[in-house]
């Protein structure tokens, strides 16, 4: 597809002429030198900041390298093997980041589509209302990490107290030390600042559906749920794969909501993979099995990075 | 369908939308509401069983405690280093935009490492980083701080600006050229007013994202650096989390000029949150 679009941009309205087209044979128009100038500032920041620090995350994973020794030996996999068959914390930070990523995941994919279909005949075009919803959105991950702490605080937190009042009975739950608990609270927190983006992402998908086949469907006596099972929801299939991959690429990097909220306790409860990784390299000091696991982390992540690019890409080539 | 006539279905319908809708923006607003109403309480009622929502007095104690801790160098820090960084990954990122829009440099393969950077964890890159900016002496210094938010903005710049500038109408720019204007004046003359809103956009959610990051101070700064977002969770060493006044006071003077950013880019809002997958 990029090919085609590039072959499109090839095709140049003739020069109007002889001289000019002169001219701008000798400066290449479509293909001018500046375009890797234009381009090299960005590439040279990048490959600086992130190609060459992943080989070199490789390199120190294969050494025992920690800042308080000065002597680095050389260890092979070990540090990898290390992770993987004897690691118990590496396995429940992988554990932890997988179900508080799905657990969030499927809260807001849940709020998300339920708002959406409330809103697809009602609502349209009422755009303020889109615009306070996503509030939260803009909102520091940090500051609603410590809003998150404030609100599910036993009994100084409102949680507890809005609770008491909708259901019967005096709610005393201890959100933030009981094990099973905590990830609940980091579940939430993530749910109410991104619930609303999925809704947003999925309305639009919806609103993108033609307006004719929907119709038609009615004409011809569909029920709703027949409409929106056969009609809308196979329309949307793209919005919900990028929304579904923006979302879980957002939630498998969880750190800030936790650092405040929890701060991966009680014990290990909340403790998600980049929350290990950081504990591991900057308080446990112990860098090459930090870059290990960065490593491993890398390889886990990579496809769903790949579905995210190519998704991206073939939508802007697609648009233009 | 709309020329029906209202049916109970059709009222109950509306009326239950509107009860959802009101259910939604109250719980994304209740939060909200908490911090700045804790902001204003008085000690006594920052802590309270039960919880205390108007608070009995209003005050600026919190404001003022949370300023002497350190609040206002890490706001200056905040400005300086996100302010800083989205103006060179706005400069850097437009070059390249324009590049990739206008002659697709590259192909799809160098666009398409760009923007994985986007989507890979930062953490990946923390270990390595260091020990690189320690060697260099560039650990705990703004310098290296902007480097590196620009480094993690760019991506995002990169993408955005190349959407805006795909829809730039060719034929302008082509007669521009055939009047002789260099591709240099063409991207500064044309391009960039003609993308002006898009620009403007890209800029304001480039300072929202980087005013949020939490990770890459606290893992390359000390204290006499710290933005505001480290500053935050920097009362919990000293003192359990319990100073919830200061802390909320902070989290307000940080959130709110993300809101009114927020609301004057909303035209641009989903789509720069959807990197472009919605045009909103």
């Amino acid at each position: 597809m990029a090919e085609a679009a590039s072959e499109r941009s090839a095709v140049e309205p003739a020069p109007p002429d002889p001289e000019v087209g002169v001219r701008r044979r000798r400066g290449s128009p479509t293909q001018p030198r500046l375009r890797w100038a234009l381009v090299a500032p960005s590439v040279v920041l990048l490959v600086a900041m992130t190609a060459f620090p992943f080989l070199y995350a490789v390199y120190i994973s294969t050494h025992t390298w920690k800042t308080t020794f000065p002597v680095k030996p050389f260890i092979g996999l070990d540090n990898y093997t290390g992770l993987l068959s004897g690691d118990d914390r590496f396995w429940n930070a992988v554990v932890k980041t997988i179900t508080i990523g799905a657990g969030a995941l499927t809260l807001e994919f849940a709020f998300g589509m339920v708002m959406a279909i409330v809103f697809w005949r009602t609502f349209q075009r009422a755009r303020w209302v889109a615009t306070l919803i996503l509030l939260p959105m803009m909102i520091a991950p940090v500051v609603v990490g410590f809003t998150a702490r404030m609100a599910f605080t036993d009994s100084f937190g409102f949680v507890n107290q809005i609770l008491s009042l909708v259901l019967p009975g005096d709610v005393t739950a201890q959100w933030l030390s009981d094990p099973t608990l905590a990830p609940l609270v980091i579940i939430a927190a993530d749910a109410w600042q991104w619930g609303p983006f999925m809704f947003l992402l999925l309305l639009a998908g919806m609103l993108a559906v033609p307006e004719d086949s929907v119709e038609a469907a009615v004409v011809d006596g569909a029920r709703p749920h027949q409409v929106l099972w056969h009609i809308v929801l196979p329309s949307m299939k793209y919005i919900i794969l990028v929304a579904a991959v923006l979302r879980g690429l957002d939630l498998l990097r969880m750190f800030d909501v936790i650092a405040l909220a929890t701060r991966g306790g009680p014990g290990t409860a909340t403790e998600t993979l980049t929350f290990y990784i950081y504990n591991l390299g900057f308080k446990f000091f112990d860098l090459g099995r930090a870059a290990a696991a960065s490593i491993l982390m890398l390889i886990g992540v990579s496809v769903l990075v790949m579905v995210a690019v190519r998704s991206l890409l073939r939508n802007q080539a697609a648009a233009s | 369908m709309r020329s029906r006539q209202p049916t109970v279905a059709g009222v109950l319908r509306v009326t239950l939308s509107v009860l959802v809708l009101l259910l939604a923006i109250a719980i994304a607003l209740l939060p909200i509401a908490w911090i700045v109403l804790t902001s204003f309480k008085p000690e006594s009622e920052w802590i309270a069983d039960p919880p205390v929502w108007i608070p009995s007095e209003w005050t600026l104690d919190s404001y003022r405690a949370m300023w002497e801790d350190g609040g206002g160098g890490a706001l200056l820090n905040s400005v300086l280093i996100v302010g800083l960084s989205t103006l060179l990954a706005m400069v850097l990122g437009c070059m390249a935009a324009f590049s990739f829009s206008r002659f697709h440099t590259g192909g799809r393969h160098v666009i398409a490492w760009i923007l994985s950077v986007k989507f890979l964890p930062p953490v990946i890159f923390a270990v390595p980083l260091l020990i690189m900016f320690t060697e260099v002496g560039l650990y705990n210094s703004r310098f290296g701080l902007i480097l590196l938010y620009t480094t993690f903005q760019l991506p995002f710049v990169v993408w955005m600006m190349k959407g805006f500038f795909d829809e730039v109408p060719r034929e302008i720019e082509e007669s521009a050229r055939v009047d002789g204007c260099s591709w240099i004046g063409v991207l500064c003359r044309f391009s960039i007013p003609l993308a002006a809103p898009g620009l403007v956009a890209t800029a304001v959610l480039t300072f929202v994202f980087g005013w949020a990051e939490f990770f890459l101070p606290l893992v390359f700064a000390n204290q006499e650096n710290f933005p505001l977002t480290v500053q935050l969770a920097g009362y919990f060493s000293e003192s359990q989390g319990l100073e919830w006044g200061p802390q909320a006071a902070l989290s307000v003077v940080g959130m709110v000029p993300m809101l009114i950013a927020a609301l004057a880019i909303q035209r641009f809002l989903i789509r720069g949150m959807t990197f472009g997958a919605v045009k909103g």
